[in-house]
């Protein structure tokens, strides 16, 4: 299983070095890395550092660029597809993994041939501020079936894209992140992913979430009407299909998460 | 080329690939598990390689489902440029020498052409409600969704590599608008290029009226992510337009005549 981790750059900044560093710390060095850098004005240095360091480290490292500037959606869904790898696991500069990351998620992919979908607890830092995150449903591989009902109750419930990996049949499959809904792509996904081909949870914090200066997050609070707005928007899809794949549908679960996030949406108004 | 169990119209699909004045192209051909017409996908394989087009041939991992394998196969494709072909449809043979003419242009990166839609009580050709050769986004939504459907599927679209996988493939949660979704995404992000002239043909077989309800709710759908990207890009919604397209006469309709 050839395993590739995809970073997506634009113009990098000090934190870069702690994600890179915390990949030549992995127990597990079998696995490659693809830096993408979208047109950086500044920060070429963090990336020229990396690639030696991963290559110090016994880590294979290449740098790609798109052909265009894109946006920062468009651009993650464009590094997915210069990998070659059967498994991929995006992760963004300034967030970071255990040493043991790239070792678990081996161990889940092997524990059951059904898995194409694996996330991480998470640790969230913001300034000082810190809280670990682990989901609920860990521990095993959860069934299409089981996933469809939990993202019908309570959407979003697996932790950002540096908690996630995935196989790349599974990603290209799907198409990739959703660029309409460039708040909640990756919920989207995310979610759309687990009640198709089901979900392996893994029962630690193995990443870090770290929100700095320079990075845009759904969890600031001039982002949160967007956010409501879009989720509704793609609950609403995951239900559409649902129903129209005459899956179990929890009704009254559905009709919870709704109110609570047109509850969301009006106060953030 | 997507294909699973394909019938004698893949043969027919072939030869209106091996008609074309422009050959430089190839073809990938995605079989996701097909259990009869094995023999038809060899047959299709040896007149084009006869012709001197390239085939080749993928097969995903695992059975996907319907969407899923077209966005597989769009994945496996290498050239610049890439157009879906499905089992039965059929190419003009000025197609690919007027759509690489076209492709020629810096700016194109979504190119449309006219089609024929061909059915058991007879046929119609599309036609768009504009005389412009090319459309910016903001031009596209002067026509789109107010005019109706009068994109078409994906028989009469090609498109940069680049730009189907930076857009997120078709939506496999729409599965009756995954294709209208794709190309009226792509419009919206990057122009359209139109060609008026006829260059494709596709062959229905049945009516699914029973999908009308579905198509509008997708539409819906489609909808409020489009308003979210045209809001995010700052680019002019057509809210009530749109409002018209979903419970007006101008819905996704194949049928309509043009």
């Amino acid at each position: 299983m050839t395993f590739e981790i995809l970073i997506p750059v634009r113009n990098a900044t000090d934190v870069f070095r702690k994600t890179v560093e915390s990949l030549a710390a992995q127990t597990d060095k079998e696995f490659t890395v693809l830096i993408s850098d979208n047109f950086s004005q500044s920060g070429h240095e963090h990336i020229d550092w990396a690639l030696s360091l991963l290559a110090g480290s016994g880590i294979r490292a290449r740098r790609v660029s798109p052909p265009t500037e894109l946006g920062r959606v468009e651009h993650w869904n464009w590094l997915h597809y210069q990998s070659e790898a059967d498994w991929l696991k995006p992760l963004f500069a300034g967030d970071w993994l255990e040493p043991n990351y790239i070792q678990s998620v081996r161990n889940a992919a092997s524990s059951d041939p059904r898995c194409e979908y694996i996330y991480t607890g998470y640790q969230y830092h913001r300034g000082t501020e810190t809280s670990t995150t682990i989901s609920k449903w860990t521990g095993r591989f959860f069934t299409p079936q089981e996933m469809q009902e939990v993202v019908l109750r309570y959407a979003m419930q697996f932790g950002p894209p540096s908690a996630a990996a995935y196989s790349s049949t599974a990603f290209l499959s799907l198409g990739g992140y959703a660029a309409e809904l460039p708040i909640t792509a990756d919920s989207f996904l995310f979610c759309t992913m687990a009640a198709r081909f089901g979900a392996y949870g893994v029962p630690k914090a193995l990443c870090h979430f770290n929100i700095h200066a320079n990075r845009f997050s759904t969890t600031l609070p001039e982002q949160r009407l967007y956010t409501h707005r879009e989720t509704l928007t793609y609950v609403f899809t995951l239900a559409y299909h649902a129903w129209t794949e005459k899956d179990n549908f929890p009704v009254m679960g559905y009709l919870r998460l709704l109110a609570r996030e047109y509850k969301g949406r009006f106060s953030g108004r | 080329m997507p294909v699973r169990n394909p019938d004698s119209k893949l043969i027919e699909s072939g030869a209106s690939l091996v008609s074309q004045t422009e050959r430089n192209f190839g073809v990938v051909l995605s079989d996701n598990f097909t259990s009869k017409g094995s023999e038809i996908i060899a047959q299709f394989c040896d007149e084009l390689n006869a012709a001197g087009i390239p085939v080749r041939r993928v097969k995903p991992g695992r059975e996907l489902g319907r969407v899923q394998h077209w966005n597989w196969a769009h994945a496996q494709g290498w050239a610049e440029w890439l157009k879906p072909l499905f089992v039965g449809d059929l190419l003009k043979p000025e197609y690919v020498a007027r759509v690489r003419q076209r492709a020629e242009k810096p700016q194109a990166h979504v190119i449309r052409c006219e089609f024929e839609t061909r059915t058991p009580t007879g046929s119609s050709v599309s036609s768009v409600p504009f005389r412009q050769e090319s459309l910016s986004p903001s031009e596209f939504l002067d026509y789109f969704p107010g005019r109706g459907n009068w994109l078409g599927g994906p028989l009469n679209m090609a498109y940069r590599l680049t730009a189907f996988q930076v857009t997120g493939g078709y939506a496999t949660q729409l599965p009756s608008c995954a294709d209208y979704k794709l190309h009226a995404t792509l419009a919206v992000r990057y122009g359209l290029e139109i060609i008026h002239k006829n260059l494709a043909t596709v062959q229905l077989h049945e009516r699914g009226t029973s999908q009308d309800f579905r198509r509008r709710i997708e539409l819906w759908l489609i909808f409020r992510q489009m308003q979210n990207f045209c809001r995010v890009n700052k680019l002019p919604w057509p809210k009530q337009a749109a409002h018209k397209s979903i419970y007006g006469e101008s819905g996704v309709n194949y049928w309509q005549s043009s």
